[in-house]
Parts: C-alpha cells; structure tokens; sequence
C-alpha cells in the first residue's frame, strides 16, 4: 500500500499548481486560436503546444545543460533552448535566411524614399524602452528587449531577448507575434487619427520595373553597409540578404525552395516550441508580464504613428506625394502591416493601390529593426 | 517614477545612438539604392522621343491604311478578269 501511495504521489495529477493548470489552459487557448480561428497559425500552434508540454509537473523538460552534468541531465527544451537560441542564437538567423529568400526587395528599388519610413517606424522601439525604464521594473537590457518589440519582427526579437534578457525571452516573443497577429486591429484607429480622409485618399502612381541587376546588387550592397555600420546585425541581416540573392540570382531553385520550405519551416518549429517552453508559470504570472503586455501594444502604437507622421512630413518636401498611410508599414510585420496600409487606403478611395508600395516600408522595417538590434548589442552590457 | 542618473544617461545616449543610426543607415541606403537605379535601371525613354516614334507610327499607319486601300481598288477593277486556275 505504501508503494501505492508513493507512487500516487509521483504523478502530474498529485504535483500540478493552479499556476500549471492555468498555462495548460493559455496553451490549449493558443491551439484553438491556431486551429480555429487561423491566427497566426505557425507561430501559435507550436507555442500553444510547447505551453502545454511544459506546465506538465515534474518532466524536467527545460532544465538546463550545466558544465558538471553536460546535456545528459538537461531536457529537450533546455537543450533547444541552449544550443537553439541562449548559446549559439541559431535559430533565429536560420528563419531570416528563410524570409530573405521569400522577399521582394523590387517595392524598395523602385521607391527607395520609402526606405525612410522603415527608420521612421523604429521610434516606436525607443518610446517602449523608455516606458519600460519608467516602470522601474527593468533595468537597460531588459528595457531594449522589450523595446525591440516595437520593431513587430518576430525573430528579431528572440535574437535581442535570447543575448540580452533570456529570462524574459518566452514573454517577449510570444508578445511580438500576438501584436504581428493583430496588426489589422491595432494599427487603423492609429492611422486613421493621424490622417485626413484627403491624405487617405492620396493615389499613387504605379512604380517602375526593376531589372534583375538591381535586384542582385541592392542586397549585396545593403548587406555590406548594414554590417559595416552596424557589424552587430550580422546574423540577421547576412542570412537574410543571403537568402534574397539565393533568389534572384535564379541559379539555384533548389537552395531556395530549401531555404523558404524545409530550413524555414524546421526552424519555425523548434524556435516556437521552445518559445512556448519558456512560458512555465511562475514567469508568467507576474507584474513584470503585464507590463511588458502594455509596452508592446506602447511599442506598436508608437511605431505606426511615428511612421504615418513622418510620411506626412516627407509629403512636405516632395512634389509627388505619398499616401502617408504606407508610414506604418514601417514597422516590419511583413507583409501584414502593407496589407494594412492597402485595405485602409482602397476603404478611402477604392481606386487606390497601395499594398505594392508600402512593401518598400515594410522590408525597410526589417533593416531598420535589425540595425536598431546591432546597436542595442554594441552597446548593451549584460551580466 | 524616479530614474538613476547613470541609467538615464545610459538610456539617452542609446536612444541618440540608435535612432540617428536607423536614420543615418536609411537614409544612405535610400540614396545608394536611387544611385543603382540609375546605372542599372531600366533605361529611361524621353518624352521627344516617344512622341517622335508616336508620330512615325501614325505615318506608318496612315501608309498601310492607304496601301490596302489602294489594292482594294486594284481587286475590284479587275474583278471581271479570269482567276488564276488551281490547276484542276
């Protein structure tokens, strides 16, 4: 009887906290989203699915590799964790070589005055520092990582978190892709406050072609001034402007379709469920996470405003005008925001198009966020 | 809300720093992106000389109009002549 009881007392069911039981619940809740609903349905499923695998009581799932005990004593989640994102920070440069090869820098060519709106975008990361710093729950590392998720680049924001605050990087990341996810109703009562229906209504003329010599010396040369001024963006933009020329220079489908279908996608799987994994209860239910909660939504909102202002400002100097609704495309999530911006323009003047040219903000949001990140880097000193 | 001197400074010279640079690099990029335009973009066609070659296409237009015009004419007047035979 007494080995009985021992062994009642060694289940889940005798060991699991209200704490436990409610992530499982969060976790189940991102599933149905995923599933149900279709939100976000890549990132959600497999953190929803890491959520629950975690908050199981006693799996050890996410300990951690220790110099005594080597890997054998780590779980699947600690190791994923180590090697994927806090020790050698793989995964995420992995997923932008994914997302460069599916990229389309010709909107950018064409316009490159757009190229501004992404720098525009990013005052949105430095508002949530600052918001964060004035809590006086954070101090400077984890302030910039949850600033960074302003720049509302899923990957981009693991990378920061996973150098400089790795205690906050499940929070932050899940927090990232739940505001990527609901861009299309975060962001219109930002643009539509800050614009007339005149301004809305602004049509643009259809951009020029680009020819494939563009397209294969653009991103060689953005790579090499990115990371000269910033060598701290390296990973990020290297992989992703890696994977763009993989792509235009049409020699070699088969590393593209490797790159956008099988490392893409392997990636987005382990990265997410170790982001779920990092969602263990007593992370979560703190003030720290409401916190962060509201500078997101602070970070996004500051982003889009500052990029539909700024489009207004630049209407100021040029004779042909820009639709400053394309400012808030600046804030990455590619390519919801463009979406965005196109749906808020054609709802003023059906004869608008506009998703083609707030393309060129949106992948200038992801060089501007990625240079922002090297600065943090550069400058930031942890431990 | 009370900040510590030293992080605010930290803070400030970050937000300078960061924000100068995504504007600073942009900005560079947007120019040196415009330069690459305009050495290896499409070639520019002037409005002359696309209003030159509308021009010639309309002579060229009116020529062939007035050529089959011609022919018809030609056809009917020598619609009584006999066919040449298909050899049967």
């Amino acid at each position: 009887m007494a080995e009985f009881i021992d062994f009642l007392e060694s289940t889940g069911f005798a060991n699991i906290t209200w704490q436990q039981g409610l992530m499982i619940l969060l976790g189940l809740g991102f599933i149905f989203l995923a599933v149900a609903r279709n939100m976000e349905p890549y990132e959600l499923l497999p953190i929803g699915l890491g959520i629950v695998a975690v908050n199981m009581p006693l799996t050890g799932l996410t300990t951690l590799p220790t110099e005594a005990s080597g890997v054998q004593e780590a779980g699947l989640f600690g190791i994923t964790f180590h090697y994927g994102l806090a020790f050698w920070n793989i995964l995420p440069p992995l997923m932008f070589l994914g997302l460069g090869a599916g990229t389309d820098f010709g909107p950018m060519i064409a316009n490159p005055k757009t190229l501004l709106l992404g720098a525009a975008a990013q005052i949105g990361i430095f508002a949530a520092f600052w918001g964060a710093l004035a809590t006086g729950l954070f101090e400077i590392p984890e302030a910039a990582s949850i600033g960074i998720i302003g720049g509302a680049d899923g990957p981009t924001t693991i990378f920061i978190s996973a150098k400089l605050a790795p205690e906050l990087l499940g929070i932050t990341a899940v927090i990232a892709y739940s505001y990527v996810a609901t861009v299309a109703f975060v962001q219109p009562p930002i643009m539509k406050l800050f614009t007339t229906k005149a301004e809305r209504e602004i049509e643009m003329k259809p951009l020029r072609d680009v020819t494939r010599r563009e397209k294969l010396i653009i991103p060689t040369f953005v790579m090499i001034v990115v990371i000269l001024v910033v060598p701290r963006s390296a990973p990020l933009i290297s992989m992703f402007m890696i994977g763009n020329l993989l792509k235009e220079s049409g020699v070699v489908p088969r590393l593209v379709q490797a790159s956008t279908d099988v490392i893409l996608y392997v990636s987005t799987i382990f990265l997410m469920l170790t982001i779920g994994a990092q969602l263990v209860a007593e992370r979560v239910f703190d003030l720290e996470t409401l916190a962060i909660l509201g500078l997101g939504l602070v970070a996004f909102c500051a982003g889009t405003a500052s990029g539909v202002i700024f489009a207004k400002i630049m209407n100021l100097f040029l004779n042909e005008k820009i639709n400053p609704l394309i400012g808030s495309a600046g804030v990455s999530a590619v390519p919801m925001a463009a979406r965005t911006s196109h749906h808020l323009g054609q709802e003023a003047n059906p004869k608008n198009f506009l998703l083609y040219h707030a393309m060129g903000p949106n992948a200038a949001g992801v060089i501007g966020s990625a240079a922002v990140a090297g600065v943090f880097l550069a400058l930031i000193q942890t431990g | 809300m009370t900040f510590d001197a030293a992080i605010v400074e930290e803070a400030l010279s970050l937000t300078a720093i960061g924000v100068s640079t995504a504007f600073a690099l942009l900005l560079s990029l947007s120019l040196g992106v415009w330069v690459v335009g305009r050495l290896f973009g499409p070639k520019q066609v002037s409005t002359e000389a696309t209003d030159a070659s509308s021009a010639e296409r309309r002579d060229k237009a009116l020529a062939a109009a007035i050529a089959v015009s011609a022919l018809r004419e030609i056809r009917d007047n020598s619609a009584t002549l006999p066919t040449p035979s298909s050899g049967d």
